[in-house]
């Protein structure tokens, strides 16, 4: 409940960002009057950046692509991998073993190179970050949920499925998805913050949109501007936060959620 | 009743390959099952027998030989197998086990009803086929998930979801070993009760040869892939001709007066069948020298006895 | 039976603590074992058999109650304090668990299993004379010594539960408590164990405390037997008086899960008894096993049941036996 609690304060306040904060102020042109580094006392909520840009505005606005490329980018990694994980479990054999060669392949190559190397085909923009996070993320959990189907497809009431006449189909949705679900959620919470990070990297290599600021973007900034030495906490304390609590969250929703989908464990809480 | 037989299994071999040797689970049977019939297959782990219940209802599939309901050999084409599972349902030994933890007890019943398209209202299918496994009244079980109900209820709720589509044929796989002793008996009396009254025939797997005692009408003796022995339950078990049966009858605690033959070892594993007659490393008669003085020792040594019972000894 | 008896219980209560109201699992039992002798205890899921045994050894889990007096050549092994449980545990008393894969660690050789065990329990065998002593304990249950270097998995279930007594045979004790030795077994499997264990027995004077559901092994196999149902012995006596007639009836209703092959009486015929055994957080009142009981009568529900007589050396938890007058 917590967790829930934290996202929606969160997800609404990205949602609202045009109302809390006028998005003027995270162009520094706009800004040149603002003292550079004030603190938290002497102006604004959060205080200013090196640039005088308003901390608190970066932080909500910031939000925003932080939270969408977290989840866009988890959706598109737990989506593929599920499909990949359940099928390679499921039929085994030489398809299952084509597919998890495949899965290999991603894993092995690293992060960074392949993520340059698609930014420089696909050009910066936020939508292709959501894609690069998702190509490079999905086969970690393609291996874990393989990993679980396959426990799971010998499991007696597999068994008796089949033997009522069910197909394929009505066994991977009707019996295989329903208890590797959990992991699957259990996944998605640890990919997020993962996202969030990747996405901070990205953006720091410049491979990011530049004309749009997230907390990851944030984090770097203080970073470069040498914010940690000024001992400007302001600006990198809240984005730091921002992404811990936001990825605590995920965590807490998601084992509520877990619990709900699992009649057996709603009991140990009745 | 039909004039031939509800079942037939002829010939069948099922294998497993593994680590470059292969098992031959089931290595040629023969076995027959009548309407309104209980038929024990008895014997040991590792002895095939549940390998042989699967292949009959169709969730394996044999390397040789056919099974035939009602005269007509099953196919693997998926129709075929379609239709066979209306016709032949397994009860699996671990209730738990065989009830998606995630379903209610509806949803498991009502699952045949819907994969196979039965005609009739859902519900009342499902009712009706949980009161008749023992389940009233029937609808305070509809909502209900398997962890809320005992073992017992479990394996009635197991006996409904076969029953709901009315098959022919039952195999029950050690439908009782994993259930309280005191329980067994009630859920044996379910199975008995619904044979006589629906005329399914049911082939039950066990290693309890009580239990083939108590509500069998024949009994078959199944050893390392083969039958050794076959007959009605008074006859095998009160004389029994196979020395393995013998051997197992008189290890059985509620038979006090026989002498126990307790065989040493264990049965070998199906990749490694001995020659000739593959009892004869571990059977009492070979061993104590009764097979040289019957004059058999060779055949023993190097022929596979094909008639039942099979045993050179016994001919 | 005029020697002094090697194991006395009196009075056994164990509760275990949980998040709502502690759970009751053994009731206030007693029990005796002579040297030598082998005592059944008969009893199914929920009775509070596997607890007793527990208890006996104090292998319970921290904070679990066990109240009551286990008296062993007289000390009272619940009173004892730590120094000498640990020497009286696997040198005086020993047990043995059913022969899982996961009662043996997977991951340890056997012979190295055994060899820890002795270390642990017994001060004389030390450095090579601890192999050698694998290697005996190993031929004594009737596995080649070689069988040291293997890995659990390795064995099959029969051999794993001859390690198992073997390991609980490591430092010649005086009481084997078996907790469901033979049930995963084969018929065949659980008879040979069962000899191997008869012939300990004789060679050792071991007395056994034979912990099974089954009440038809007990009752060729034991002397005496106690069958208990939700935490208390509601009969007891000589094990094949009891088998062949029961004076509870739900000792009957066990024993008629057991068919007696050849009896025409079991052909056709299979019977068991009503409803499930009763969850030890809500008992029923008076006698707890009047829901199930096909002799139940309007007194059942309120009458406290204790052990009366019920013949020679025997006694039932049931008021058809209690000798005062039961109104229909």
């Amino acid at each position: 409940m917590v967790g829930l609690a934290i996202l929606v304060a969160a997800v609404a306040m990205a949602l609202a960002a045009p109302l809390l904060a006028d998005d003027a102020g995270l162009r520094a042109i706009n800004t040149t009057e603002n003292p550079a580094w004030a603190s938290p006392s002497e102006f604004g909520p959060l205080g200013t950046d090196s640039l005088g840009r308003d901390v608190m505005t970066q932080f909500i606005w910031g939000a925003r692509i932080s939270l969408l490329v977290g989840l866009a980018a988890t959706l598109l990694a737990i989506l593929i991998g599920s499909i990949v994980g359940i099928a390679a479990g499921f039929f085994g054999g030489r398809f299952g073993g084509l597919l998890m060669r495949l899965t290999e392949w991603f894993l092995v190559i690293p992060f960074l190179p392949l993520a340059v190397v698609l930014a420089a085909i696909l050009g910066p923009s936020v939508e292709n970050i959501i894609l690069v996070i998702g190509i490079t993320s999905w086969p970690f959990p393609a291996r874990l949920i393989r990993a679980q189907v396959l426990t799971l497809k010998e499991r007696d009431y597999v068994d008796r499925s089949r033997a009522l006449g069910a197909s394929n189909w009505h066994l991977m949705t009707r019996h295989i998805l329903p208890n590797v679900a959990p992991l699957i959620l259990a996944t998605t919470t640890l990919t997020v913050p993962i996202a969030i990070l990747s996405e901070a990297t990205l953006s720091f290599l410049g491979l990011g949109d530049p004309t749009n600021i997230s907390w990851g973007r944030m984090l770097d900034d203080a970073f470069e501007t040498g914010a940690i030495t000024l001992e400007a906490w302001w600006y990198f304390v809240p984005p730091g936060l921002g992404v811990m609590l936001v990825a605590l969250a995920f965590t807490l929703c998601g084992t509520a959620l877990e619990e709900i989908l699992d009649p057996r464990l709603r009991d140990t809480h009745g | 009743m039909n004039a031939g037989p509800l079942m037939e299994v002829r010939g069948v071999r099922v294998e497993y390959a593994g680590r470059g040797q292969v098992a031959r689970a089931v290595d040629g049977v023969d076995l027959e099952l009548r309407s309104g019939e209980i038929l024990a297959l008895v014997g040991e782990s590792g002895c095939g027998k549940t390998t042989l219940a699967r292949t009959i209802v169709g969730l394996q599939r044999p390397a040789a030989g056919e099974v035939r309901l009602r005269g007509k050999p099953l196919g693997y084409d998926r129709r075929s197998l379609r239709e066979h599972r209306r016709a032949a349902q397994l009860i699996f030994q671990d209730p738990t086990g065989a009830l998606n933890a995630r379903h209610t007890i509806y949803e498991a019943v009502a699952e045949g009803v819907r994969i196979q398209e039965l005609p009739g209202v859902e519900e009342e299918l499902v009712a009706e086929a949980l009161s008749r496994a023992g389940l009233r009244p029937p609808e305070s079980f509809f909502t209900r998930y398997p962890y809320e109900i005992s073992g017992g209820q479990r394996q009635r709720v197991v006996i409904a979801g076969a029953m709901v589509l009315n098959p022919q044929l039952l195999v029950a796989d050690e439908p009782v070993s994993s259930l309280d002793a005191s329980v067994r008996g009630e859920i044996l009396a379910l199975m008995l009760r619904l044979v006589r009254e629906t005329e399914v025939g049911m082939l039950v797997v066990t290693h309890d040869l009580g239990l083939a005692w108590n509500v069998a009408d024949r009994v078959a003796v199944m050893y390392l892939g083969r039958i050794v022995e076959q007959g009605t339950t008074e006859e095998l078990l009160t004389a029994p001709r196979h020395p393995y049966t013998r051997a197992l009858l008189s290890v059985v605690p509620e038979v006090a007066e026989v002498e126990q033959q307790i065989l040493s070892g264990e049965a070998p594993d199906p990749t490694r069948i001995p020659p000739g007659c593959r009892f004869h490393p571990r059977c009492p008669l070979y061993a104590s020298g009764e097979a040289a003085r019957l004059g058999i020792a060779e055949r023993c040594l190097g022929e596979d006895p094909l008639k039942l019972p099979a045993c050179h000894a016994v001919a | 039976m005029t020697a002094e008896p090697l194991l006395t219980v009196r009075d056994l209560h164990v509760t275990y603590p949980t998040a709502g109201s502690p759970v009751p699992a053994v009731r206030g039992v007693d029990l005796e074992v002579g040297v030598g002798e082998t005592l059944g205890l008969a009893g199914e899921s929920g009775c509070g058999k596997s607890s007793l045994a527990g208890a006996l050894l104090r292998l319970l889990p921290r904070g679990t109650r066990v109240t009551g007096e286990v008296l062993l050549d007289g000390e009272d092994v619940l009173t004892m304090k730590p120094g000498r449980l640990r020497a009286v545990r696997w040198t005086e008393l020993a047990i043995v668990f059913q022969g899982a894969l996961h009662t043996l660690n997977p991951v340890q050789r056997v012979g190295a299993q055994i060899a820890e065990a002795i270390r642990l329990h017994s001060r004389d065998v030390r450095g090579a004379g601890v192999g050698k002593r694998v290697g005996e304990l190993l031929e004594l249950v009737g596995l080649p010594a070689r069988r040291a270097h293997d890995y659990p998995h390795q064995l099959s279930g029969g051999q794993r539960q001859r390690v198992l007594i073997g390991l609980a045979l490591a430092c010649d004790p005086r009481l084997l408590i078996a907790d469901e030795p033979t049930t995963a077994l084969d018929v065949m499997v659980q008879a040979q164990v069962l000899r191997l264990l008869e012939e300990l027995q004789e060679q050792f004077g071991l007395a056994v405390i034979f912990i099974t559901h089954d009440l038809s092994t007990l009752a060729a196999v034991c002397e005496r037997l106690a069958v208990m149902y939700a935490g208390r012995v509601v009969e007891q006596g000589p094990s094949r008086d009891i088998f062949e007639a029961p004076a509870h009836p739900y000792t009957r209703g066990l024993a008629a899960a057991f068919p007696v092959i050849g009896d025409t009486a079991f052909r056709m015929k299979p019977s068991g008894l009503p409803g499930d055994p009763p969850d030890p957080r809500r008992l029923p009142s008076g006698c707890p096993f009047h829901p199930r009981c096909p002799d139940a009568v309007a007194v059942c529900p309120s009458t406290p049941v204790e052990l009366w007589p019920a013949g020679d050396r025997r006694s039932a938890a049931c008021v058809h036996v209690s000798g005062s007058p039961v109104p229909a």
